[in-house]
């Protein structure tokens, strides 16, 4: 009877038990990375926010090494925060450049940053050669001929770099 | 359908994302002839999952064009962290260095913080009368036992002291980052953690040696000398001057210094966002500059050179040609 409540029940026993040991210690290792207190709390919380959601896998097989496991998730929710923190960087950075970006209203501004936030994720697993031929031809505007000689590489490889780069932004896109 | 039929027309399907990412390479470089645009109009109609990837690519090249091309082009175009080296790098301290900085970091046992914000300075005398002077932004743990005093240095710059006291210290005095340690033989020195994956090392008096983490052998510092160093090996670092460094009086001294780095440390003491307009930035200056009030530095570097102190806000200036 009820064995699925059950089930759920001892899930949440577990991700429980794996906080109620580790939480302390996460925290700490974070923060020994970031030097901020507050974002360290907030990476841990989302660390265990990922777990709540593999409870059910924690029920049936517990973690042999819980903190090997851990700072595998939040080592990549740190890299995440890490790119996200250069992006705003450079946001403001680009901003202070352009003297018509103090004509943006403060909304403009936040849409902006969040759409190239985006795509900033989607060029993420780009390697840098794909990712500036890319970004060559779809901000600059420039033809393939071009982005060959100023790149130093065939326009055959600009061309695979494109449909490469294409490919990855659908993937995740769909 | 069978089921792998059904998959193979997946709009994420390989097949399905290879050939929609190929027309979009082809279409970005020129107009497709009839004879291919019927063909893409074929391809097209072929499967709902064709259709839907290649709505999905649209949508993707029109995002791009609506992006401003010039701001976008800096923030995505930065320089970016090897996101593999962040986590190698992450995993090399916390596998291979068990009994290194993460490990000390939680270590139980008697610990202690000192921490200082932005644009404040602290001097602090240790429990066994070494002194030490923390600049801006830093955070120290103390970590002593009865082997060794440990200090270690989470982020900022700090100034050490050794103590001489009236009887000798046996237990070694130990600074560690998290690139590696820093070993007092008897001294007066500063560490700087230089915020780009290197910490620096300043000798005043006597000599300190030097240990990456993750290097083979220790490198030793005299006075005088000072070098910089990651978790794998050594670098060259200018010295500067000698005698304390000027930020322990409070002072920031520039001698025939690119206005660009001058601006760059001078944003270490201040909260928010202080930038250098490049076209200003080979500017040279000297000088002797009170860090208590870094308003007033930025208004001296508007009266004293040809540039102009942009202020947004109180929290965003940009030093920019006049």
């Amino acid at each position: 009877m009820n064995t699925r409540a059950d089930s759920l029940q001892d899930g949440h026993a577990a991700v429980e038990r794996v906080y109620i040991d580790h939480h302390g210690w996460l925290r700490s290792w974070l923060q020994s990375r970031l030097g901020c207190p507050e974002v360290a709390a907030d990476l841990a919380q989302d660390t265990f926010l990922r777990i709540v959601a593999r409870r059910e896998q924690l029920r049936r097989a517990p973690l042999r090494k819980p903190r090997a496991f851990l700072r595998v998730i939040a080592g990549g929710l740190l890299v995440d925060h890490l790119r996200r923190r250069d992006l705003e960087r450079a946001f403001l950075a680009a901003l202070s450049n352009q003297p018509a970006a103090a004509a943006m209203s403060a909304e403009d501004r936040e849409i902006l940053l969040e759409t190239l936030n985006r795509m900033d994720m989607l060029l993420d697993r780009l390697s840098a050669p794909v990712r500036k031929v890319f970004l060559m031809s779809q901000l600059d505007g420039l033809r393939y001929a071009c982005i060959a000689r100023q790149m130093g590489v065939s326009e055959r490889t600009v061309k695979r770099y494109m449909q490469q780069a294409y490919r990855q932004c659908l993937a995740t896109l769909l | 359908m069978s089921r792998n039929a059904a998959l193979k027309h997946e709009p994420g399907s390989d097949a399905v994302l290879e050939a929609a990412a190929s027309w979009l390479a082809l279409a970005q470089e020129r107009s497709l002839d009839p004879r291919e645009a019927a063909e893409l109009e074929a391809w097209r109609r072929h499967s709902e999952a064709h259709e839907k990837a290649w709505q999905a690519a649209l949508e993707l090249q029109r995002a791009f064009k609506e992006l401003p091309a010039d701001i976008s082009g800096e923030v995505l175009g930065r320089h970016r962290r090897d996101r593999r080296a962040v986590l190698k790098s992450l995993a090399a301290l916390a596998f291979a260095a068990p009994a290194g900085y993460a490990a000390l970091l939680h270590a139980p046992g008697w610990t202690a913080d000192y921490r200082t914000a932005t644009g404040e300075r602290q001097d602090v005398t240790l429990p066994d009368g070494s002194r030490l002077a923390l600049n801006t932004a830093s955070v120290v743990r103390l970590e002593y036992s009865a082997e060794e005093r440990r200090l270690v240095l989470v982020e900022g710059e700090i100034l050490v002291s050794t103590a001489a006291g009236t009887q000798p210290e046996a237990r070694e005095f130990v600074i560690q980052t998290r690139h590696g340690t820093v070993r007092a033989l008897g001294t007066r020195f500063a560490v700087r953690d230089l915020g780009d994956g290197r910490t620096a090392v300043t000798v005043f008096e006597h000599a300190v040696a030097v240990q990456p983490v993750a290097g083979t052998q220790a490198h030793r510092v005299e006075a005088g000398q000072a070098l910089a160093f990651d978790a794998q090996q050594v670098f060259r670092f200018d010295a500067g001057d000698q005698g304390d460094p000027p930020w322990t009086r409070g002072q920031l001294v520039s001698s025939n210094q690119r206005l660009g780095d001058f601006v760059a440390e001078l944003a270490r003491y201040r909260p928010g966002l202080l930038r250098c307009d490049p076209s200003v930035a080979e500017l040279r200056l000297s000088g002797v500059f009170q860090l208590e009030d870094t308003d007033r530095v930025l208004d001296l570097l508007g009266e004293t050179l040809p540039v102009r102190i942009e202020r947004r806000t109180p929290f965003w200036v940009t030093v920019a040609a006049r």
